[in-house]
C-alpha cells in the first residue's frame, strides 16, 4: 500500500478508465481459466490448482458465469464512483487554481467571488457546478453531470435505498458525461 | 489471402472445441452414479429405514444442462419426522468434479461432489466453502453432519 494514501495531484479519468479495462480483462482471463475446469467428458477428476479457485468447485457453468457477472457489476459500480470522484477532484482543483490566480476570464472572476464568500465551505454542487452551469457551454453538460451525482451519492452511501436516477448508467455513460464536463471548462 | 475475420473465427473454433464427447454415454454413466449414491445412502440408513425412523422415496426429476440437454434422473427423498430432505442431482458438468448432488432441506443445502473415486462411495461432502474448501468422504458421520445442516434443529 506504499503511496496509496498520498495526494493525487493530477487526477485523470483516463487513468480510471485504463484501470477499469485492465480489471475487466483480468476477470475475463480468470473466468476462462475457471471454466476450463468444467469437465467436458474428460472422464477423470482433476484438481483445481489455485487456492482462490477452490470456491468454484462443484459449480455449474451457469453458476460460474453468474458469479463472474456479479463481479463485473461490482467493478462497474466501483468504476462509476471512481470516475465521479475523480471528476470532482479535477473540477475542485480547477476552482482552487482559478480562485488563487488573477485571470480575467468570466469563470475565474466568478470562482474568485465564490471563494471570497464561501471560503473553505465551498460546496461542489450548489456552488461550483451552479457557477459552471452559467459560465460553460453547452450548459447541458453541467446538468447531465448534476444528474449523475445522484448515482455518486447512492454509491457513496452504500446503496441502501432504491435510487431515483431518472435513467440507467453504465461506466461508458459516466465517463462520457464526466469527460464532457471536463472538456467544457475553459483551460485555466 | 484469407480474410482476417475468417481466420479469427476459425482459430476460435479450433481452440475452444475439445475432443468429441459422447454425451449420451456420459449422461448414462452420471445417472448410474447417482443411483449408486442412493443405494449407498440407503445402506448407511439401513437401521433407521428398518425402524421406520426414516422413510425413503425415489422420484424422477428433470435436469437441463448445457451440452447434455434435458434428461430425467432420480431424486432421493428422505422423510425424517415430518420434514423432507431431498437429494437433488445438479449436473454432471461442474468444476473440479464429475458431478454434484445437492442435499436440500428446510434449513439449507449441503453439496455432495463426485470427486473421489478412491473412497467407498466415490462422493464427498462439502463441509465448508470459506475460507478454504473442506470436504470429507461421504460416510455415516458426514451424512449425519449434512442432515444436521439442512434439518430444522429440535427445540
Amino acid at each position: 500500500m506504499i503511496g496509496a494514501f498520498e495526494v493525487c495531484e493530477l487526477p485523470d479519468i483516463t487513468d480510471v478508465w485504463i484501470w477499469f479495462e485492465f480489471q475487466l480483462a483480468l476477470l475475463a482471463d480468470s473466468q476462462a481459466n475457471v471454466l476450463k475446469y468444467v469437465q467436458l467428458g474428460a472422464g477423470s477428476v482433476f484438481q483445481v490448482a489455485r487456492p482462490h479457485e477452490q470456491r468454484f468447485i462443484g459449480l455449474t457453468r451457469a453458476e460460474t458465469k453468474a458469479f463472474f457477472d456479479e463481479q463485473r457489476v461490482q467493478l462497474e459500480l466501483v468504476t462509476m464512483f471512481e470516475l465521479l470522484a475523480t471528476t470532482e477532484a479535477i473540477i475542485r482543483l480547477d476552482f482552487r487554481s482559478r480562485a488563487g490566480a488573477r485571470r480575467k476570464d468570466a469563470l475565474s472572476r466568478r470562482f474568485r467571488q465564490l471563494h471570497r464568500t464561501r471560503g473553505e465551505r465551498i460546496r461542489f454542487d450548489e456552488d461550483i457546478l451552479a457557477a459552471l452551469k452559467e459560465e460553460v457551454t453547452p450548459a447541458g453538460v453541467v446538468s447531465a453531470f448534476r444528474g449523475v451525482l445522484k448515482l455518486r451519492h447512492w454509491l457513496a452511501h452504500g446503496r441502501h435505498w432504491h435510487p431515483k436516477l431518472g435513467r440507467g448508467y453504465t461506466p461508458n455513460d459516466v465517463f462520457d458525461i464526466s469527460q464532457a464536463l471536463i472538456y467544457a471548462v475553459p483551460l485555466a | 489471402m484469407e480474410d482476417q475475420l475468417v481466420t479469427f473465427l476459425r482459430t476460435r473454433k479450433e481452440r475452444t472445441t475439445g475432443p468429441a464427447v459422447n454425451w449420451e454415454e456420459k449422461k448414462r454413466e452420471w445417472i448410474r452414479s447417482v443411483q449408486a449414491l442412493y443405494e449407498y445412502v440407503k445402506a448407511l440408513l439401513r437401521e433407521s429405514i428398518e425402524s421406520n425412523d426414516v422413510i425413503v422415496q425415489i422420484v424422477d426429476m428433470v435436469v437441463s444442462e448445457e451440452f447434455v440437454g434435458e434428461y430425467t434422473i432420480p431424486a432421493l427423498q428422505l422423510i425424517v419426522g415430518g420434514e423432507r430432505v431431498q437429494f437433488l442431482p445438479k449436473g454432471v458438468n461442474v468444476i473440479g468434479a464429475s458431478g454434484r448432488v445437492d442435499i436440500r432441506g428446510d434449513l439449507g443445502t449441503v453439496t455432495l461432489l463426485r470427486d473421489r473415486p478412491e473412497v467407498d462411495s466415490g462422493w464427498t461432502v462439502v463441509l465448508q466453502r470459506a475460507p478454504r474448501l473442506t470436504t470429507a468422504p461421504l460416510d455415516s458421520n458426514t451424512l449425519k453432519f449434512a442432515l444436521e445442516q439442512v434439518l430444522t434443529p429440535l427445540p
